[in-house]
């Protein structure tokens, strides 16, 4: 299944938490990045879940943002929500289904910088594949 | 902000297991009532694989891709291929005598290609479940075609075909809510709306709508939502679902000590067997709470 997020600004604090690798090239940094998401529960509540284990690496030019690189890798299984059950239900054969599929992959595709400290990134999130 | 909840009727038709579950009950009812139409007894097993199906639909909301991406999606195929090979069996009588043979080889292979990703790293305990899936499978599958053949004299027949299919649905939706499949909750729920359908055509009309096609189709469908739900989710409790081999044979063992041959007879027989077949449920209920004390924690 493949699926587009655009304009997904969380990649904006992750470049602002990389580690520097080589010249301009990082790798993320798990102890100060995040990858959130939430889901509106019956338009009254949000609840906010999380990924504990995922890895990437960003190519980074700050004078030619749109020739930028982004591959982030993420542990189906590292999934939490805050409520043992439904983790137990997202992580099963229904949802994301950690067995089958244990990792989700996010690549960048369009680089888009706002000014020198923000940005947004578009790019392709492909699940159950 | 506190919200109170308004329990309208709007607000329970928006439900979406009540809602699938009513789409089922009618789809049931309109599909058992047209295969009186017909004077087809292949036809007339058609309704219990075609429930199987809708109710996949209706809870996943697609007919999914083929070729099938992961187990839920193969659960599907399943169902139909099965539902096929059983209206193959109920048209052409010369093959009739494979249907024992199906009943040993669609568990094997519905174990087999559910948990094809993870026979690549074989362990003990995978072998046993695998093993215990294959064995339970073919228990449940010998007894739904045995059943299917067997009049309602010898404590046979759709009723207690339609009703033991029901049972089991009941008891394995609470087993797949704690095991980690909500969605196999909202299958199983469908599914036994339908069903219901077709027992009441069953009771006021009886047509016989339990051939090899409801067997294999139903059936399948069924072991292949178990299957996943044990080999992929893997949450769930192996004791609870070791006691749905009881629902079978409920029925049968109930009759032979309450129910003498020459005081209960046709429908009324069945209504009673296909009552004791669901008695296993409340066993089923019972070990889920023993071991289950706080299940939303």
């Amino acid at each position: 299944m493949r699926r587009t997020l655009a304009s997904l600004s969380m990649i904006a604090a992750l470049l602002a938490s990389a580690t520097p690798g080589r010249a301009a090239d990082y790798t993320i940094d798990l102890t100060h990045s995040h990858i959130l998401f939430t889901i509106d529960h019956l338009g009254f509540a949000k609840i906010v879940g999380l990924f504990s284990d995922f890895s990437g690496s960003i190519s980074f030019d700050a004078n030619s943002a749109p020739s930028s690189k982004l591959n982030v890798t993420i542990k189906t299984d590292s999934l939490q929500t805050q409520f043992a059950p439904r983790d137990k239900d997202l992580k099963g054969a229904d949802w994301f289904n950690s067995t089958e599929f244990p990792e989700i992959t996010y690549v960048g595709t369009e680089f888009v910088k706002k000014d020198d400290h923000t940005g947004t990134v578009t790019g392709k999130l492909t699940l159950h594949a | 902000m506190v919200v109170q909840p308004r329990w309208t009727r709007d607000a329970v038709l928006e439900n979406p297991i009540v809602s699938a579950a009513l789409i089922c009950f009618l789809l049931g009812l309109a599909l058992a009532g047209l295969v009186r139409v017909v004077p087809s007894s292949t036809i007339a097993s058609a309704p219990l694989p075609i429930i199987f199906l809708a109710s996949y639909v209706l809870t996943y909301q697609q007919v999914p891709p083929f070729p099938p991406v992961g187990a839920t999606n193969k659960i599907f195929y399943i169902a139909l291929a099965a539902a096929l090979m059983g209206v193959a069996l109920d048209l052409l009588p010369q093959i009739a005598s494979y249907r024992k043979l199906l009943a040993v080889i669609m568990p094997l292979f519905i174990v087999g290609w559910i948990g094809l990703p993870r026979f690549v790293k074989l362990d003990a305990d995978l072998m046993a479940t695998s093993l215990g899936l294959w064995l339970g499978g073919i228990v449940l599958l010998w007894r739904l075609d045995t059943v299917a053949t067997t009049p309602a004299e010898r404590n046979g027949g759709s009723i207690v075909g339609t009703a033991m299919l029901m049972a089991l649905l009941l008891a394995f939706a609470p087993i797949a809510l704690l095991g980690g499949s909500s969605t196999s909750l909202m299958l199983c729920l469908a599914a036994v709306a339908g069903l219901a359908a077709v027992a009441v055509w069953e009771l006021v009309a009886p047509r016989g709508a339990f051939g090899a096609s409801a067997v294999f189709g139903f059936g399948c469908g069924l072991l292949a939502m178990i299957d996943t739900v044990t080999l992929i989710t893997r949450q769930v409790d192996l004791a609870a679902l070791a006691l749905l081999l009881l629902i079978p044979y409920a029925g049968e063992v109930c009759a032979r000590f309450l129910l003498p041959p020459n005081r209960f007879r046709g429908r009324v027989r069945q209504v009673l067997i296909g009552t004791f077949a669901a008695t296993p449920i409340v066993l089923v209920m019972a070990v889920l709470l023993l071991r289950h004390p706080e299940p939303l924690s």
